[in-house]
C-alpha cells in the first residue's frame, strides 16, 4: 500500500514538472548572444561549439566562425566556446531583454584536446581525467575515418577488447561461449539494449553516422547497470540535431579478395571470384523550430561475404526527434527499425574446406547445419525526458522497447511463420535523480524496471518465456582535496519463474587520487552479474545440435581490482600525450558455457567453473601535431586461468595490441590501423568433437590502411582492410575476413 | 570544407591547396606508401594455412549380411547405413560424430545380400574400430553398429599408395555389443 502511495506521488511529481518546465518556456523575457570564434592568429574556427552552460542552448560556428544562440531567457550565464585542438574559454555574460549580447572567443591551439568527457562510469558526465575506472571513448570521427559499418566493426579498434566471432571480449571476460548470452552490457543514450530473447548485442541496431561516441567501460558494471555487465559496458551515445540543416550521404562499393589457398577454391567454386560488398547511408538532420529538431538516417548494406552462404543485405531506418521544453529540461525519442535477411555461417567444413559450412550429420540425408538463414527484424523506441530541477538537482527519465522478431527462411529464401521462429520483447524504464549538494559532493538515486517476454520455437512448450526485474541503485561521490570516494550500490530482483526470484547486490567503490594538475592515481574495486536469459534456461532444439533446458542455472557473477594512472604530462603550456596504465584481476564464478552431457545425448547450457584473469594494460594517445598527425595504441597482456582445471583459460589470447595513426596533409588524410593478438593458448570445447577442426586457433595481425581526399565537402577514401590478407581465425571454425577494398565517397551540405 | 574533414585550412580553391602541399605531401604520403608496398610484398598471405594433403591409400570393403534378406528392417527404420571406421574406439555413440578422426563411405544400398565399397583418398595409419554403422532414429545420435571388422583383430591399416582389401559380415538382429567392452 505504502509503495503505491510512493508511486502515485512519483507520479504527480513528474506531472508537475512536466507542467512546470511548459511554464517555463512560456513566461520568460528573451534575449540573444552571438559573436565569433576564432583562433589567436585570427582564423575563423568553424564547427566550434558554443554553449550556455547548465542550459541546454548553444551553437556551432558557421564557415566564417560565427554563431547565434537565442532566444535566451534573461538572466547570468556562463558561455563556453570549445573546439577540437583548441583550449577552451568560459566567459560570464548577462543576457538582457530584447538585446543581443555579443561576444567574440580566441581560441589558443592545444597539442590535446584536454577535456575528454565520459558518462558511464559514474552515470553522470564526469571529466575523463577523474574517473575511477578504464574507458576508451571512440569518437564520432573515429567513426567516420575509418567508415566503420557496425557496432562490432567499430569495436575492433579499441585496447583491451576483440571479438570472438560475434562476442565482444574485453580483457578476457568473454571468450568464446557458443552463443552464452553477452558478457558485455550494451547501453544506448543509458538504457539497456541486450536482446531480449538471448540478451546478446545487436550490433546494427544504430546508425553509425548517428553516433556521438561510443564509451567502453573496461570492467564489472553491475553496480551502475545490473544484469549483463559482468565483464564491462559499451555505451553507445547518439548525437543530437545540429543548429543548421545538414545532409550527409554516403556510398561505398568494394570487394572481398578471392581466397588465397588452392584447396579452398577448388572447394567453392565462387570462392575463386571477388565478392562484393556495398552500402548507401542518407542522413539528414535539422532544427524545426528554436526548439525542437531531429535527425533521420536511412541505411542500406549488402555483403556477399567470403564465405558460402554468409551473405547479408540489410536496411535500416532510425530517427532521432529531441524538444527542449524549457531552458531547463528537454525530450529526446529514439526511435528505428532494422530488417536483415543473412545466411549466417556458423562452422566450416574442416580446415581444408574453411569456406564451406560444415554438417554434423554423419551420412548425406540431412541438409548442411553449419550455416542458418533468417530474416531478423529490429524495432526499437527509447524517450527520455531530462530536467534540471534546480542548480543542483537533476531529473532523468527514460523508457525502453526493443522488440525482435526472426523467421527461418526456407529454401526458397521465402520467410516462415514468425511461429517457427522467435519474437521477443523488452521494454522498461527508469527515473534517476542526480543531486549535488554541495560542490564536489554528487548523489545518484533511481529506480528501474524491466521485461521481457520470448515466444519462441527454440523454448520448450511450456517454458516460462518472461524475466522481469526491477532494480534500485545509488551512489555517492565525494572530493576531499585531492581525493575523490565514489561508492554505489545496486540492487537487482529477477523472476525466473512463477513464484521464484533471483536477487543480486552488487557493489562498487573506487578512489581517484590528483598527483598535480596531469596526473591521477585510481584504485576501483566493483562486482558484475549476469543472469542467464531465457533462452539459455529454456531452449530446446535439434535443428543444429541436439540442446535441452536447464532452468536450474545460476547467475554468472565477477569481482574486479584495479589500480591505475592516467597522465597527460605538460610539455611547455601544452599536453603532448595522454597515457592510462592499469593492473587488474579479475575473478568469475558460474561461468555458463552449452556443454555435451552424454547421459542426455543433447548439449545444455551449464554452470561450469570459475576463473580469474589477471593482467595490465597501457593506452597511449597523442595528437602529435594538432589536427593533422595523431598516434595511438594500447597493449592488454592477460594471465587468465580456469581455477576448476588450473590449465589457462580458454580462447583468450595473452597478448593484445591495437594500435593506429593519422595523417592529414591538406586535403588528403592517411591512416592506419594494426591489430595483433597472440593465438589462445587453449581452445576447448565440446563443440570439437563434433565440429572438424573446431580445436584449431590461430594469432591475429591485421592491418587496416586508408588514404582518401576532400574537396568542396566532397570526401574519397579508399579503404583496404586485412592489407596484408592474414589468415586467421575469428574463432573456432571460422575464417576471418581476407583483404577486402572498397572506396567510401561522402558529401556533408 | 567542414571542419571535421579538414580544420587547418582556410578554404582555397583546389590548385592553391595542392601548390600549398604538394611539396609537404610528396614525402610524407608517398614514402608510408612505398613502405606499406614493401611491408606487402615481403608479408602478404601469412596466418593460417589449411593443412597439407595428407598421405593417402585406398580402401576396399567386402560386405555380407548374414540371413539376407529375413534380417533387413523396413527401409522407413533405416535412415542411414553407412561403412565407418574409426581412428579409435568409441565409448559412445555421440563418438560417431567425431568427424575429424573417422572415415566414412556413401550411403550403402538396402536391401542386398553382398556389397563391395571403395573408399578413396583414405587417411594412412590405423583404425581400429571399423563397420557398418545403422542410424535407427531420426534423432542425431541414434547410430548403432550391425557388424565390425574382424579380419586382423579389427585393426584396418592403411599404407601411403596401397590398396587395403578386406571382408566383413553384418547382421540386423545380432548386432555386436555397443559401447565395446572394454579390453583389459
Amino acid at each position: 500500500m505504502n509503495i503505491r502511495k510512493t508511486w502515485r506521488k512519483f507520479a504527480v511529481c513528474l506531472c508537475v514538472s512536466w507542467a512546470l518546465a511548459g511554464t517555463n518556456a512560456a513566461g520568460a523575457q528573451d534575449g540573444a548572444v552571438a559573436g565569433r570564434v576564432t583562433s589567436t592568429t585570427g582564423d575563423p574556427l568553424p564547427g566550434a561549439n558554443v554553449v550556455l552552460l547548465d542550459t541546454t542552448y548553444g551553437d556551432a560556428t558557421s564557415e566564417d566562425g560565427t554563431y547565434r544562440i537565442g532566444p535566451v531567457p534573461i538572466g547570468s550565464y556562463r558561455i563556453q566556446a570549445s573546439s577540437v585542438g583548441f583550449a577552451t574559454e568560459i566567459r560570464q555574460i548577462d543576457v538582457v531583454a530584447d538585446e543581443t549580447v555579443y561576444v567574440d572567443f580566441f581560441l589558443e591551439p592545444i597539442a590535446v584536446e584536454s577535456r575528454e568527457i565520459v558518462v558511464t562510469t559514474t552515470r553522470r558526465t564526469a571529466d575523463a581525467g577523474d574517473i575511477a575506472a578504464s574507458v576508451s571513448v571512440l569518437t564520432a570521427d573515429d567513426l567516420v575515418e575509418r567508415n566503420i559499418l557496425a557496432l562490432d566493426d567499430a569495436l575492433q579498434y579499441v585496447p583491451g577488447v576483440q571479438l570472438t566471432g560475434n562476442e565482444v571480449n574485453i580483457r578476457g571476460s568473454s571468450g568464446f561461449s557458443y552463443n552464452t548470452g553477452s558478457r558485455v552490457l550494451l547501453l544506448v543514450d543509458g538504457m539497456p539494449m541486450l536482446s531480449p530473447d538471448a540478451e546478446r548485442i545487436p550490433f546494427d541496431l544504430i546508425p553509425v553516422h548517428q553516433i556521438e561516441r561510443i564509451e567502453v567501460l573496461k570492467g564489472p558494471g553491475s553496480a551502475l547497470y545490473g544484469g549483463g555487465a559482468l565483464g564491462g559496458i559499451i555505451h553507445v551515445i547518439t548525437k543530437t540535431y545540429p543548429a543548421k540543416p545538414e545532409t550527409f550521404v554516403e556510398i561505398y562499393g568494394g570487394a572481398y579478395q578471392p581466397a588465397h589457398h588452392d584447396i579452398w577454391r577448388r572447394q567453392w567454386k565462387d570462392g575463386e571470384n571477388p565478392r562484393p560488398l556495398g552500402g548507401i547511408a542518407i542522413n539528414h538532420a535539422r532544427p524545426l523550430s528554436p526548439n525542437t529538431g531531429f535527425w533521420t538516417n536511412l541505411t542500406y548494406r549488402y555483403d556477399a561475404s567470403h564465405l558460402n552462404m554468409n551473405s547479408s543485405r540489410s536496411l535500416q531506418g532510425f530517427s532521432k526527434f529531441t524538444w527542449r521544453t524549457s531552458p531547463d529540461s528537454h525530450v529526446n525519442i529514439l526511435a528505428g527499425v532494422n530488417r536483415k535477411t543473412s545466411d549466417t555461417f556458423i562452422y566450416w567444413n574442416g580446415a581444408r574446406d574453411a569456406l564451406n559450412p560444415g554438417s554434423t550429420n554423419l551420412g548425406g540425408s540431412i541438409s548442411s547445419s553449419g550455416t542458418s538463414d533468417n530474416l531478423t527484424q529490429h524495432a526499437s523506441l527509447l524517450p527520455a525526458y531530462t530536467n534540471a530541477l534546480s542548480a543542483s538537482t537533476l531529473l532523468q527519465a527514460k523508457a525502453r522497447l526493443f522488440g525482435i522478431f526472426i523467421q527461418p527462411l526456407d529454401d526458397d529464401k521465402n520467410p516462415k511463420p514468425l511461429s517457427k521462429g522467435t519474437i521477443g520483447f523488452r521494454y522498461g524504464g527508469e527515473v534517476q535523480l542526480d543531486y549535488e549538494p554541495a560542490p564536489g559532493r554528487y548523489i545518484i538515486a533511481g529506480l528501474s524496471g524491466d521485461a521481457n517476454l520470448t515466444n519462441s520455437s527454440f523454448t520448450g512448450a511450456d517454458a516460462p518465456r518472461s524475466q522481469p526485474e526491477v532494480a534500485a541503485f545509488t551512489q555517492w561521490e565525494e572530493e576531499i582535496g585531492r581525493v575523490k570516494i565514489t561508492g554505489g550500490l545496486r540492487f537487482d530482483t529477477y523472476r525466473i519463474r512463477q513464484g521464484e526470484t533471483l536477487s543480486k547486490l552488487s557493489p562498487r567503490t573506487s578512489a581517484t587520487i590528483s598527483m598535480g594538475p596531469s596526473w591521477t592515481v585510481r584504485l576501483a574495486y566493483g562486482e558484475g552479474f549476469r543472469a542467464p536469459s531465457v533462452l539459455e534456461r529454456f531452449v530446446e532444439s535439434s535443428d543444429h545440435l541436439p540442446i535441452v533446458s536447464n532452468p536450474d542455472l545460476k547467475p554468472e557473477t565477477s569481482r574486479s581490482y584495479e589500480v591505475g594512472v592516467r597522465g597527460q604530462p605538460l610539455f611547455g603550456d601544452a599536453p603532448l600525450f595522454t597515457i592510462d596504465a592499469a593492473l587488474f584481476l579479475s575473478q568469475y564464478r558460474e561461468l555458463i558455457e552449452p556443454k555435451f552431457t552424454p547421459e542426455e545425448r543433447a548439449f545444455r547450457f551449464t554452470n561450469f567453473t570459475r576463473a580469474r584473469i589477471r593482467g595490465g594494460e597501457l593506452e597511449l594517445r597523442a595528437d602529435i601535431l594538432p589536427g593533422r598527425a595523431s598516434l595511438h595504441t594500447g597493449y592488454t597482456y592477460l594471465d587468465a586461468k580456469d581455477l576448476e582445471t588450473e590449465e589457462s583459460l580458454a580462447f583468450r589470447s595473452t597478448h593484445l595490441l591495437k594500435a593506429g595513426a593519422t595523417l592529414t596533409v591538406g586535403p588528403l588524410e592517411s591512416g592506419v590501423d594494426l591489430r595483433l593478438a597472440s593465438a589462445p593458448e587453449r581452445v576447448a570445447s565440446d563443440f570439437a568433437r563434433f565440429i572438424r577442426d573446431a580445436e584449431l586457433s590461430s594469432p591475429i595481425q591485421v592491418m587496416d590502411v586508408r588514404i582518401g581526399a576532400s574537396w568542396r565537402g566532397i570526401r574519397a577514401t579508399l579503404h583496404i582492410r586485412n592489407a596484408l590478407n592474414y589468415h586467421y581465425l575469428s574463432r573456432p571454425a571460422l575464417l576471418g575476413s581476407p583483404r577486402h577494398a572498397f572506396l567510401q565517397i561522402s558529401t556533408r551540405m | 570544407m567542414p571542419a571535421l574533414l579538414c580544420p587547418c585550412i582556410p578554404p582555397a580553391s583546389f590548385s592553391t591547396v595542392l601548390r600549398r602541399t604538394f611539396f609537404l605531401a610528396c614525402p610524407i604520403i608517398l614514402l608510408p606508401a612505398v613502405l606499406t608496398l614493401a611491408v606487402f610484398l615481403a608479408a602478404c598471405d601469412l596466418g593460417f594455412a589449411p593443412p597439407d594433403d595428407p598421405p593417402t591409400g585406398t580402401l576396399v570393403v567386402g560386405i555380407t549380411y548374414e540371413n539376407y534378406p529375413e534380417t533387413w528392417p523396413p527401409t522407413e527404420e533405416i535412415y542411414e547405413l553407412l561403412f565407418v571406421a574409426l581412428r579409435f574406439v568409441p565409448k559412445d555413440t555421440a563418438d560417431f560424430l567425431q568427424l575429424n578422426r573417422l572415415i566414412f563411405s556413401e550411403r550403402l544400398q538396402f536391401h542386398v545380400e553382398q556389397q563391395t565399397v571403395t573408399l578413396d583418398s583414405v587417411g594412412t595409419g590405423l583404425y581400429p574400430y571399423a563397420g557398418v554403422a545403422h542410424k535407427y532414429s531420426p534423432d542425431l545420435f541414434a547410430w548403432r553398429p550391425i557388424g565390425l571388422v574382424e579380419e586382423g583383430g579389427g585393426v584396418i591399416v592403411i599404407s601411403p599408395g596401397q590398396t587395403t582389401r578386406i571382408s566383413m559380415s553384418a547382421d540386423f538382429l545380432n548386432p555386436p555389443p555397443f559401447p565395446p567392452p572394454e579390453t583389459p
